[in-house]
């Protein structure tokens, strides 16, 4: 912004000094004026004394020459005179005229001419009128005038001075018939000379004084009382100062006195003493001009003798001071009047131009940017703000149309227009948030107002202020976040250094019950301490704050209503600049139900919720733990693993309450007889199974403690449970596997210990086994057909083939036939299924085999549809339980059988009771998705199982295949012939055909068929065949 | 000396100078031997300090009947003027009536039967009587021996009489302020007498015996005749 920068305060001193100054040089020019005038002044009333001096000389010496020739013409006069000249009659010559001319005398006297005084021709006093008694004496040293007048013979007249009378002397010779008769001298005193000159101006009051020096004084005796010292000057002497020589003398006033006394100070006037000359000086005194005119008066010789001095009261003086003054006070005052209107309105200036600086200057200080626009929307003032912004300097930003300045692009913004930068819009104010670019490119968000310029009802242009408001705008969303997070669900203290409370949110009232305005200044543990925690707990708290300015955990506190609640508290120290705690500001949240949650996952997660025994998952931790302890102490341990016998059964029959009851009275037996660090377990279902550790370092002796517990356990079992109403009798098969040490992991433990187990039950039940190395072995084998199967897969299936087996009716003709899968092991030859099956079962290898063996049956199914001979015949492929309940198991069928094209009705999927009983109704569901595709459901087995006529009408069979086992033992066992009646007469009740597997005698199929079975398969008509074998078989017959 | 300015004041008369002494307007003055009789018969608390000379070497002064040369040459002669007036000086002075008084006693006549004119002062007493303007005057000696050039003659010589006394008021000066400015006046150089108005012929000793044989002829004068206080509350001629 531009402005002049002016120093407020040195120009209003400026303008005071100069109106100081010219007011000095008023007062100068007045004073030099009144100086002038009054020298002029001083020199007029010299001039005019000198005058009236002279005038009053010039008309008294005519007085006197007048007078002096009526005196020469009297005779009687100049007899006397001449009468005087002889000794004889001097003194009568004297008395008589004295007594001719005493009253010219008088009348003199009256004209001033105080003295008449006839002299001698020897200049010897003769008679003096104004001291008759004096004569005689010889005036030749003390009168030179007299001297002069004798010499010339000619009158004279000069001042002079006296021994008793000074005065303006007129001294004539008498000469009557040429003889010199003497002189006579009239002689004015300067009383009369002052009384004349007073009659001239009256104001004036005349002194006389005589030059000390002059002979006739300094040689003068007995004079003393007569010359006084000057009291204007110590060189000078004073005639006649008490006034003693005549009445009509008058003293000299204490004012004239003053200013004498004044003068004799006055160097000046010592000097124009000394000089000569007539001059005058003027005093100011007691409040008014005081002058004294010195008039020099000149003797014989023509040199001063004396002066006339005057005083008068210089009312002109005083009149023209008191004009200098007045004109010195409206000077004054004027230029009061002036410097004040001048000071006054030089402060306004400056005052405005502080004001303009304050303003620039707080324009340039402050953040907030600010220019100005003409109408036309150019730049004509801006500020720094502004321009730190916008970038560039001033010269180079004014003059630029606002618009150029303001850029937006690449910006997603669509600004009205550039009405919004000039700062105006169709109202008088605009005020608006807008995202422009700054000088960096860089997008901000500026708030900008502005306002017109309105001068004389036009719009002169627009003053926009404008801030970057892109951190504020942060800023308040950081503040709305915050705050929304401060009013969050979680409880927030904010105490100070002493930790008394200075703010709460909302969600602490909610927790505590407290309002913001019951808790303020308190402290926390004084308003929600529950007494839960100790007196070490709260010291711990605030070591590990002063230590780490944090803490965490969970705390005990106490609602309002009284009731405890558990928090989780998290204390964060608010920290200065300078590392001081500020606040503390506590949160926290209500983990009472959720501490109870948590009891209940981890209850869920790691405990049976049945038995409230350890789970799987916590007997895993468990036994690893103890594996790893056995490992550091070398202590053995065992793995008891338990499988209750004929639960399923009891289930089955019972219902699963009364099984859930009976596992919960097996865990508290199985408790009952461990001790209490051991651990007992459900794994799920009727597995149990217990964990002993610290049982020794000697291998024999923790066996034979794990042999005694296991043996408990069983013995616990001989006592019957009470379910219901009844007792229940049950037993466990039990399995066991030591360890110590990390020998072995704990899957393995539990692998093994489940082996025994199952070698246990296999064993016939209720019988306790401990696992060894033929256990270990299967095992092993199991694994390597694992990985064998697996490269088979991988292979192509290449190594599995599929052989059919004829299914023949009544008259061996082949009426379907069963295809069974054979592995060509590439080194142990043909493995039977028996060995393989039950593996791929397990590891779910079966699934990919499984949809193998249905595409090969398919396809060659499908290619036998297409062969006359064969065409009739029906194929049956077996679907294990995993394949049947696998998801997508259906639409995989589907597709199968869509790709192949084959006949749905020509295929028979035959499933296992096991495949079918773990979750009838699902099962039920997929087999009638399976019917719906055209595919019939032979259930392969049946009679091993647990097959009942219930399930059975439930299920979309269309076919029973009756196990191998009845058919084989049907010449022997009574119990299988009834068996295998039962069955087909099941299955002629519920309509379906039955298929008798295993036939290898003519008597088995001669029994089967008169028990109604219509269709036999086995190898006493022909063993599995490979394809091109079985289909000779079909065209030639069995 | 006295502790205080001196203002030198100048009176008309005698009487003027008594009135203002008595009224303590001034405190030393110059009395006449019978001005100091009649302030001595006053109440009035005042010192003698000195006799006044009047003329050089004077140690007393006589009272001188005087006339023109031209004039009476004897108071005899009184008789054939015409007009045989008398010029005196002050009535309080000592040439004044007292002594023209006894001159005309002694010459068989009575002052009374002529008319008498004050003329203030010797010197004027004298040129008047030179004018001719009466014909006999009464003045002090030196008076006459000074206008004997001008054509003064003395008819008859008087006794002596004190000289005019310096008196201060003994109220407003203390004793020994008075003491010291006699013994100063008395013991002054003629060299500081010559700048001197009054006294400037020097200061002699004051002798109350004088004043109080001066008082008793005065006394005896006026036994049959006018009291003296009578004559100091007469009016001066100007």
């Amino acid at each position: 912004m531009r402005g002049v920068t002016i120093n407020s305060q040195r120009e209003k001193y400026w303008v005071v000094l100069i109106i100081l100054l010219l007011w000095l040089l008023s007062l100068l020019l007045i004073s030099m004026s009144f100086f002038e005038q009054k020298e002029r002044y001083v020199e007029q009333q010299n001039i005019t004394q000198e005058m009236t001096w002279k005038a009053v000389q010039s008309i008294h010496t005519k007085g006197v020459d007048t007078y002096f020739y009526s005196l020469k013409s009297s005779k009687e006069a100049m007899g006397l005179l001449l009468l005087a000249q002889d000794p004889q009659h001097i003194k009568r010559a004297r008395l008589s005229l004295y007594r001719l001319l005493y009253e010219d005398y008088q009348t003199l006297k009256e004209q001033g001419l105080f003295i008449l005084h006839f002299q001698t021709p020897e200049a010897k006093s003769f008679l003096r009128f104004h001291m008759p008694s004096k004569f005689g004496d010889d005036l030749t040293g003390v009168r030179p005038s007299i001297l002069r007048v004798k010499e010339t013979l000619s009158p004279l007249h000069v001042f002079e001075v006296g021994v008793l009378q000074s005065g303006f002397r007129h001294v004539y010779p008498i000469i009557k018939n040429d003889i010199f008769l003497g002189t006579v001298e009239f002689s004015q005193t300067f009383e009369s000379l002052r009384n004349e000159m007073a009659l001239l101006d009256s104001r004036l009051e005349y002194r006389l004084i005589h030059k000390k020096s002059l002979p006739q004084l300094s040689q003068a005796e007995n004079v003393d009382h007569i010359f006084g010292g000057s009291i204007f000057s110590d060189k000078w002497l004073e005639d006649d100062p008490q006034g003693q020589l005549y009445a009509s003398s008058t003293l000299m006033s204490q004012e004239m006195a003053a200013v004498g006394r004044a003068a004799k100070e006055d160097h000046r006037v010592a000097l124009g003493l000394a000089s000569g000359s007539s001059f005058s000086q003027a005093f100011y005194l007691d409040g008014g001009y005081k002058m004294l005119n010195f008039t020099a008066i000149k003797d014989l010789n023509d040199e001063n003798s004396a002066y006339l001095i005057s005083y008068l009261e210089a009312k002109g003086l005083d009149q023209l001071l008191s004009n200098g003054l007045i004109v010195a006070l409206m000077t004054t005052v004027v230029a009061l009047i002036l410097g004040f209107i001048s000071f006054s309105w030089v402060s306004v200036k400056c005052a405005q131009q502080q004001s303009l600086n304050f303003l620039k200057h707080i324009n340039m200080a402050m953040a907030e940017g600010l220019y100005v626009v003409n109408s036309e929307g150019l730049i004509t003032e801006i500020n720094s703000a502004a321009l730190a912004f916008l970038g560039g300097t001033e010269e180079t930003v004014i003059g630029q149309h606002v618009q150029d300045l303001f850029r937006t692009e690449g910006l997603a913004v669509d600004h009205p227009g550039k009405c919004c930068y000039l700062g105006c819009s169709n109202e008088d104010y605009f005020s608006n948030e807008l995202q422009v670019l700054n000088y960096e490119k860089e997008p901000r968000w500026v708030k900008m107002r502005g306002r017109p310029l309105v001068e004389g009802g036009r719009n002169q242009g627009n003053v926009v202020v404008f801030h970057d408001i892109t951190s504020e705008r942060e800023s308040a969303e950081s503040l709305r976040i915050a705050a929304t997070a401060f009013e969050t669900q979680v409880g927030i203290i904010i105490a100070d250094p002493a930790g008394v409370i200075i703010r709460v949110n909302s969600a602490f009232t909610e927790l505590t019950g407290y309002a913001s305005d019951e808790v303020i200044g308190l402290t926390p543990g004084a308003l929600l301490s529950s007494g839960v925690q100790n007196k070490d707990f709260y010291a711990e708290m605030w070591t590990t704050m002063q230590e780490k300015q944090y803490w965490q955990g969970e705390v005990w506190n106490r609602r309002k209503d009284g009731a405890l609640f558990l928090e989780w508290l998290t204390i964060d120290a608010v920290l200065s600049e300078a590392g001081e705690v500020t606040q503390y500001v506590g949160s926290f949240s209500d983990i009472t139900e959720q501490k109870k949650a948590q009891e209940e996952i981890v209850q869920l997660a790691f405990y049976d919720p049945l038995t409230k025994l350890p789970n799987r998952r916590l007997l895993i931790e468990r036994l690893k733990q103890a594996i790893v302890t056995s490992e550091r102490l070398q202590q053995c341990g065992g793995l008891i693993f338990i499988d209750l016998d004929n639960f399923k059964a009891l289930n089955d029959t019972k219902g699963h309450t009364m099984g859930d009851e009976l596992l919960m009275q097996v865990a508290k037996r199985l408790k009952s007889v461990v001790r209490e660090t051991d651990t007992v377990a459900r794994l799920g279902g009727d597995e149990f199974v217990v964990l002993l550790t610290d049982l020794g370092l000697k291998g024999e002796d923790a066996i034979n403690t794990v042999k005694v517990v296991a043996t408990g356990i069983l013995e616990s079992f001989t006592e019957g449970f009470e379910l219901g109403s009844g007792v229940y009798r049950s037993s466990a098969s039990i399995g066991v596997e030591m360890f110590l040490g990390k020998n072995q992991s704990d899957e393995e433990v539990l692998k093994r210990a489940d082996m025994a187990m199952y070698q246990a039950k296999k064993k016939g039940r209720n019988k306790v086994r401990f696992f060894n190395l033929e256990m270990q072995e299967r095992v092993e084998k199991a694994q390597a057909c694992e990985d064998d199967m697996e490269v088979a897969i991988q292979m192509g299936f290449a190594q599995l083939e599929l052989h059919y087996q004829a299914q023949v009716d009544t008259d061996s003709t082949v009426q379907s036939v069963e295809a069974l899968i054979r592995w060509h092991h590439p080194q142990k030859g043909m493995v039977p299924p028996s060995d393989f099956i039950q593996v791929i079962e397990n590891n779910g290898q079966i699934l990919r085999v499984g949809e193998w063996v249905l595409r090969t049956a398919c396809a060659q199914l499908f290619k036998w549809q297409a062969d006359p001979a064969l065409q009739h015949l029906t194929l049956a492929v077996n679907i294990s339980a995993k394949q049947l309940l696998n998801i997508g198991f259906v639409a995989q069928l589907q597709s199968i059988v869509e790709e192949s094209g084959i006949d749905p009705k020509r295929l028979k999927l035959e499933l296992t009771e096991s495949s079918v009983v773990g979750d009838i109704e699902q099962a039920i569901t997929i087999m009638n998705a399976i019917l719906d595709l055209g595919v019939e459901l032979s259930m392969d087995d049946f009679g091993t199982g647990y097959s009942s006529l219930t399930y059975l009408k439930k299920l979309p069979l269309a076919q029973l295949k009756i196990d191998q086992s009845f058919v084989q033992d049907l010449e022997h066992d009574s119990d299988s012939l009834a068996i295998v009646r039962t069955i087909l007469a099941m299955a002629k009740t519920l309509n379906l055909t039955v298929v008798a597997e295993g036939v290898e005698t003519l008597r088995q199929k001669e029994l089967l068929e008169k028990d109604g079975c219509q269709l036999f398969q086995g190898y006493y008509y022909s063993r599995p065949l490979p394809v091109a074998d079985f289909e000779q078989l079909v065209v030639k017959g069995v | 000396m006295l502790g205080r300015e001196v203002k030198v004041k100048f009176y008309q008369s005698y009487s003027d100078i008594m009135e203002a002494f008595l009224k303590e307007e001034v405190d030393i003055v110059q009395l006449t031997p019978l001005n100091y009789i009649a302030l001595d018969s006053t109440s009035a608390s005042f010192q003698s300090i000195a006799f006044i000379r009047s003329a050089k070497e004077q140690q007393d002064y006589r009272r001188v009947l005087v006339a023109p040369m031209d004039g009476i040459q004897n108071l005899t002669d009184l008789k054939r003027v015409e007009k045989p007036n008398v010029l005196l000086t002050q009535p309080f002075s000592t040439c004044g009536w007292v002594a023209a008084d006894r001159f005309f006693r002694e010459a068989g006549l009575t002052l009374s039967e002529h008319a008498v004119h004050y003329k203030g002062g010797h010197d004027s007493l004298a040129l008047a009587l030179l004018r001719n303007e009466d014909s006999v005057g009464c003045v002090a000696d030196y008076i006459a021996e000074r206008f004997e050039g001008l054509g003064l003659s003395v008819l008859k010589e008087g006794a002596p009489s004190p000289m005019p006394a310096l008196v201060a008021n003994s109220k407003e000066i203390l004793p020994t302020a008075l003491e010291a400015l006699e013994a100063h006046l008395l013991t002054l150089p003629d060299e500081t007498l010559n700048t001197l108005g009054l006294g400037r012929f020097g200061f002699v000793i004051f002798e109350q015996q004088q004043m109080d044989e001066f008082a008793e002829k005065v006394a005896e004068m006026n036994s049959g005749n006018r009291s003296l206080n009578t004559l100091t509350s007469l009016e001066v001629a100007p």
